[in-house]
C-alpha cells in the first residue's frame, strides 16, 4: 500500500474497507484511489458494487472502518469535528436520488446554503445564487418547487446546489440516471463546462460504460473499474477497453458470459 | 437476547439524541422562527381534532361515571369526580395517543423522506450539523405544540363533561361546583407535568425514530410503524411511573412528611 502523498492529489483514499452494520461481507475492501487536481475520472461498475458508498465515504459522509480518506493531504479520521468540517466545505456532491430540499424552492435550495454557512449580505447571496442559476440554465425557475420540476431539471439544480459553495471537488453520483439520452447529454455538457471553468476535481460514478468512454477521450479522463469493492482497474479508455482482466472484459464488451455473470447467477 | 440488546440500543440512542438536542439548545443554536413556522404546520393543524376529541373524551368519561354513581345515589359528585379522573389520566393519554398518532408520525415519516432522499447527507455534506438545522425546530415545536395542545384538550374534556352532563339531566352548575371539591392542585399539577412529559415522549421518539430511519420507502414504513408503538408504549410505561410517583407524593404529603 503507497502510504506517501503526492501533492497533486486532492483526494486520496488509502486502504479503505466499509461494510454496513454486521454484513459479513464488506461493499469496499482495502481499496485505494486517488484523484488528481483539476482531472476527471469516472467510477465505473455493475450496480450494487459500491459506487455510490465509495463516494459517500470519499466525501467524508461514511467513516471506513480501516484505512483513512486523505482531502488535500488531510487524514479525515485524524481530524477534530470543527477541522473536519473545514476540509470537508472544499468538496461537493451530488445524489442519485437528488437530495434536494423538497419543502424549499429553487431559489431557497441555492439560498439556504449561502445564508448559513457564508457571510454574504442576502443581496451578495441572491447575486451568487442567480448566477449559479444562469450557469445551470435554470433562470426563471426560482420558484418552482423541486417536486414541480423535470428529472433533468432537478440533476441540474442539484448540480448548481454541489457547486453554490464553490467547492474544489466534486463528486457525481450517477447524474443520467433515469434521463432520455439527450439530457442527459445535456447535463454530461453542463459538468464537464463547469469542471474546465472551475477547474475542479470531478469523480463521475456511472453505470453507463459509453457516456465514460466517450468523454474519456475527448477530455483525457481515466477510467477506474469498481468490482466488489475494489478497483480492479484504471487507466484511459484504450487501457479499459484493452484490459486483460476477465471482469473487465466481459463488462466493456457487454458478453453475456463470464465472471460476472456467473457471480450473478450465484 | 438480540431483542433485549436492539431494546437496549434504540434508549441509549435515544438519551444521547435527546442529549445532543439539550447541549445545541443551550449553545443557542435552535432557529426559533423555525420553531413557529413548525408550530404551525404540526400544531395549529392538529387544534381542531384535538379539540374534538377531548370534548368527547370528557363526555365519554361523564357517562361511565355517571353509570357507576347511579348506583349509589351519588350523582352530585359526578362533576368532581369524573373531571379528576380526566385530568390525572385519561385525558392526557388519551390525547396524547392521539397526537402520536398526528404530530408523531407525521414528523417522524417527513424526517425518515428526509433520510432516505439524502436531503439530511446534502446538509452534511454542506458541512452543517443536520440536528441543528432540521431536528431542534421540530423538536422544540412538537414538544411545545404537544403540550399547549394536550392542555387545550384537558380543557376541552371539562367542557365536554359538563355538556353532557347536561344532556344526561345533571345540572351543568352542579356538576362545575363540584368540581374544585375534588379536583385539587395535586391533580392540576399532575395532568400538566403528564402534558409536558408526553410533549417531550412525542417530540424525541418521532424525530429520533424519522432521523434515523433506512432503507427506501420500506424504511420510512417502519420508522413510522416503530414510532407509534413505541409512543405509545412509552406513554403507559411514563403514565403509569407519574401516577405511582404522585401516589407516593401525595401520601406523604397528607401524612405531614412533605
Amino acid at each position: 500500500m503507497d502510504t506517501s502523498i503526492n501533492e497533486n492529489e486532492v483526494v486520496k483514499a488509502q486502504g479503505i474497507t466499509f461494510r454496513y452494520g454486521d454484513a459479513p461481507q464488506p461493499v469496499i475492501d482495502l481499496l485505494d484511489l486517488s484523484l488528481k487536481r483539476s482531472e476527471v475520472l469516472f467510477l465505473i461498475g455493475l450496480s450494487g458494487m459500491g459506487k455510490t458508498t465509495l463516494l459517500k465515504i470519499l466525501a467524508g459522509l461514511y467513516s471506513p472502518q480501516t484505512g483513512d480518506v486523505f482531502i488535500q493531504g488531510a487524514p479525515l479520521a485524524m481530524l477534530n469535528s470543527k477541522d473536519r468540517r473545514m476540509i470537508l466545505r472544499r468538496v461537493s456532491m451530488t445524489f442519485q436520488r437528488s437530495g434536494l430540499f423538497d419543502s424549499l424552492t429553487v431559489l431557497e435550495n441555492l439560498l439556504f446554503p449561502l445564508k448559513e454557512l457564508t457571510l454574504f449580505s442576502p443581496e451578495q447571496s441572491l447575486k451568487v445564487a442567480q448566477k449559479i442559476l444562469s450557469q445551470v440554465e435554470l433562470r426563471g425557475s426560482e420558484s418552482k418547487f423541486p417536486f414541480e420540476m423535470s428529472g433533468g431539471m432537478q440533476k441540474r439544480l442539484g448540480i448548481a446546489r454541489a457547486l453554490v459553495l464553490e467547492p474544489e471537488v466534486v463528486f457525481y453520483d450517477d447524474p443520467t440516471a433515469g434521463l432520455d439520452p439527450i439530457t442527459s447529454k445535456h447535463i454530461v455538457e453542463l459538468i464537464l463546462k463547469v469542471h474546465k471553468e472551475k477547474e475542479t476535481a470531478t469523480l463521475i460514478a456511472t453505470s453507463e460504460l459509453d457516456l465514460a468512454l466517450g468523454v474519456s477521450r475527448k477530455n483525457l479522463a481515466r477510467i477506474a473499474f469498481l468490482h466488489e469493492g475494489r478497483i480492479l482497474q484504471i487507466g484511459t479508455a484504450e487501457e479499459i477497453l484493452d484490459s486483460n482482466n476477465p471482469v473487465v472484459f466481459q463488462f466493456v464488451r457487454g458478453l453475456l458470459k463470464g465472471p460476472l455473470t456467473r457471480l450473478e447467477s450465484e | 437476547m438480540e431483542a433485549s440488546r436492539k431494546l437496549v440500543r434504540t434508549f441509549g440512542g435515544m438519551i444521547l439524541f435527546s442529549l445532543e438536542c439539550l447541549v445545541l439548545t443551550f449553545q443557542n443554536k435552535t432557529k426559533w422562527n423555525q420553531v413557529v413556522e413548525q408550530i404551525f404546520q404540526v400544531g395549529v393543524r392538529s387544534l381542531g381534532m384535538t379539540i374534538t376529541a377531548g370534548l368527547f373524551v370528557g363526555a365519554i368519561m361523564a357517562i361511565q361515571i355517571d353509570l357507576q354513581l347511579k348506583d349509589f345515589g351519588a350523582e352530585a359528585f359526578l362533576g368532581g369526580l369524573s373531571t379528576s379522573a380526566t385530568l390525572r389520566n385519561v385525558g392526557p393519554v388519551l390525547i396524547a395517543f392521539l397526537l402520536s398518532g398526528k404530530v408523531g408520525a407525521y414528523t417522524s415519516a417527513e424526517l425518515a423522506t428526509m433520510g432516505v432522499t439524502e436531503q439530511l447527507n446534502a446538509i452534511r455534506l454542506l458541512g452543517a450539523n443536520p440536528i441543528e438545522y432540521i431536528i431542534l425546530p421540530r423538536i422544540w415545536a412538537v414538544v411545545i405544540s404537544s403540550f399547549l395542545l394536550l392542555i387545550v384538550g384537558l380543557m376541552m374534556t371539562i367542557f365536554g363533561g359538563v355538556m353532557f352532563a347536561e344532556i344526561i339531566g345533571v345540572n351543568a352548575l352542579n356538576y362545575i361546583y363540584n368540581i374544585p371539591s375534588i379536583v385539587t392542585g395535586w391533580s392540576i399539577a399532575l395532568s400538566v407535568v403528564k402534558s409536558f412529559l408526553f410533549g417531550v415522549l412525542i417530540a424525541v421518539v418521532s424525530c429520533y425514530k424519522g432521523y434515523y430511519a433506512r432503507g427506501g420507502s420500506v424504511g420510512v414504513g417502519a420508522a413510522v410503524q416503530s414510532c407509534s408503538v413505541t409512543n405509545l408504549m412509552l406513554i403507559i410505561l411514563f403514565d403509569f411511573l407519574l401516577s405511582m410517583a404522585s401516589s407516593t407524593l401525595q401520601d406523604l404529603f397528607n401524612v405531614g412528611y412533605l
